[in-house]
This record gives structure tokens, sequence and C-alpha cells, in this order.
């Protein structure tokens, strides 16, 4: 993970226009994007969609990112808007609630995975939105508790809290659905 | 309930796109280079806007001043003068004592008609 002066310094060389400044910043964020548009989202494929195109909108109003060094915090609220926005939009067009279709579980996963995937997402289910971003950037990405404080709004003590939580919840509604 | 053992992480990995490394480091990379191109597109007409508009104000001057100058140069309309009324030029022949060439007097004798 970036440190927040090489993030800061990262978005002054992309205001730029320095390409590998682009990339490292892509590079560095889109899986934790990718964890909390699937938060929202909790389907893969259409998470990857969702943090894909806010990527690309967090970079063309870099601009408007006021405090560069905090750039992970600012790009997942527009993941967030981008991924409320895609369910609601996909409700309307699929005309269904929040269930998961058969298709949310194949996507890209290998054969072998795709039960424990579906296993995995249906128990993502059981927590909270805040639990869901905890445990996914924390597990998924490698946040820090300090890290998903700030970017969170939480203190490291209560993002601790959650983490725990959410893992807890996991595994018990994991055993649930293997049993 | 922190006091209690933290639970291990969990392998979500079933879930983790960048388990393909390729694949999502060439999204990366590209995901980067779209942003790249659009950013410098956009700073490049940033600064084409920003020397047009001296530029423009410029050509706006001279071009002002160039009409400004030629409508100073310009001539002031001249009005024709209407012909003499043909009584008036019969009584300054009578004054004069000259007698009217025959072009005049077949002018003279045009107008007097078109009354």
């Amino acid at each position: 993970m970036l440190g927040q002066r090489d993030v800061e310094h990262l978005v002054g060389r992309a205001l730029r226009g320095d390409a590998d400044a682009f990339s490292t910043l892509a590079a560095a964020f889109l899986r934790a994007a990718y964890a909390v548009a699937l938060g929202v989202v909790r389907r893969p494929a259409d998470a990857e969609d969702v943090a894909q195109e806010a990527l690309m909108t967090a970079f063309e109003r870099l601009e408007d990112c006021r405090e560069p060094a905090r750039f992970g915090g600012w790009l997942l609220q527009i993941v967030r808007r981008r991924a409320l926005t895609w369910v609601e939009s996909r409700g309307r067009r699929e005309g269904r609630g929040g269930e998961l279709p058969e298709e949310a579980f194949a996507g890209s996963a290998p054969t072998g995975d795709v039960a424990l995937r579906r296993r995995l997402l249906e128990a993502l289910d059981a927590l909270t939105p805040t639990q869901r971003e905890v445990v996914l950037l924390h597990d998924l990405d490698g946040w820090t508790h300090a890290e998903l404080g700030a970017a969170l709004g939480l203190t490291e003590n209560n993002a601790r809290q959650h983490l725990f939580q959410a893992r807890r919840l996991l595994r018990a509604r994991l055993e649930d659905l293997a049993s | 309930m922190t006091s209690d053992r933290e639970p291990a992480p969990l392998d979500l990995g079933p879930i983790d796109p960048s388990r393909d490394a390729a694949r999502w480091a060439a999204t990366a990379a590209r995901l980067g280079g779209v942003a790249a191109s659009r950013r410098r597109r956009t700073l490049l007409a940033r600064q084409v806007r920003a020397r047009a508009r001296p530029a423009l104000a410029v050509a706006a001057t001279v071009t002002l001043a160039i009409w400004g100058g030629v409508l100073a140069s310009r001539p002031a309309p001249t009005v024709a003068a209407p012909p003499p009324d043909p009584l008036f030029a019969v009584a300054a022949w009578a004054a004069e004592g000259a007698a009217p060439d025959t072009r005049e007097l077949v002018g003279l004798l045009e107008r007097l008609d078109d009354r």
C-alpha cells in the first residue's frame, strides 16, 4: 500500500498528465475500488465494471480531490455512489430485489471456486455495509485498521471492532451454508 | 468483544479478480493509459484556450482599427444637384442676353414636357 506522501506525489504528477502516475494509482487502488463496489453490488463482474468506471471518473475529476494525500478515501466515495446508482438501475432493469442470480456466482472464477464463491457472496449478505467494506478492504486488499479508519471515517478501534464482528459473522454464516 | 482473540483472516480468493494477475495488471495499465491521454487532451485544450484568448483580442483590435481607418479615409458621399428649374434657366438667359445652344434648349423643352 502506498503512503500518503507517495499518493500525493502521484496525484500531482497525474494532474500534469503523467501516464506512469495514472497507471501506478490505478494498480494501487483498483482492488480497493473493487472491494467497496462488491460490498454494494454483490456481483463480482458488476463490481469490476463499477470499480473501473469509478476509477476513471476519479481520474477525470482529479482536480476536485481537495486532499490528494487522501485520494483513496475520496475514490471510495465515488465508488460507493457509482455502485448505489448501479444497483438502482439494475433493480429497475431486472425488476427484482437484492437476491443474487445464478450468473453472479460464475463470472471468471475457476470451476472449483464457483461453489465457494457462491457461499462467500451469500455470507457477505449477512453483514452490514460497513462490515462488508471493512472485511473486504482488510482481507482482500490488505488495508490496516488505521487506513480503514481514515478512509471510512471511523476510529482505528472502531474499524478493528467492525472487522472482528465481520469475520465472526462471515465464518458462522459460511459454516451454516457448508453444513 | 475485542478482548476475544481476533478471528483469523478469511480466504477471499474466490471473489478476488486480481488472482488473475496478468489480466488485473493489464486492466490497471489500460485505465491508467486512457486516463493519461484524456488528461493530456484536457491540458492541451486548456493551453489552446488560454493562448487563443489574447490572440483573439489582438485580432479584434486590429480589425477594428483597420475598419475605422477605412471609414475615416472614405470621402463623404456627394448628393447630385437637381437640374435648375426651366423657368429660372430661361430667366437667366434673358438676364444675361445669351442665346442658349441647341442641346440646352432641347433639354429645357424635355423638362417642360415632363412637368
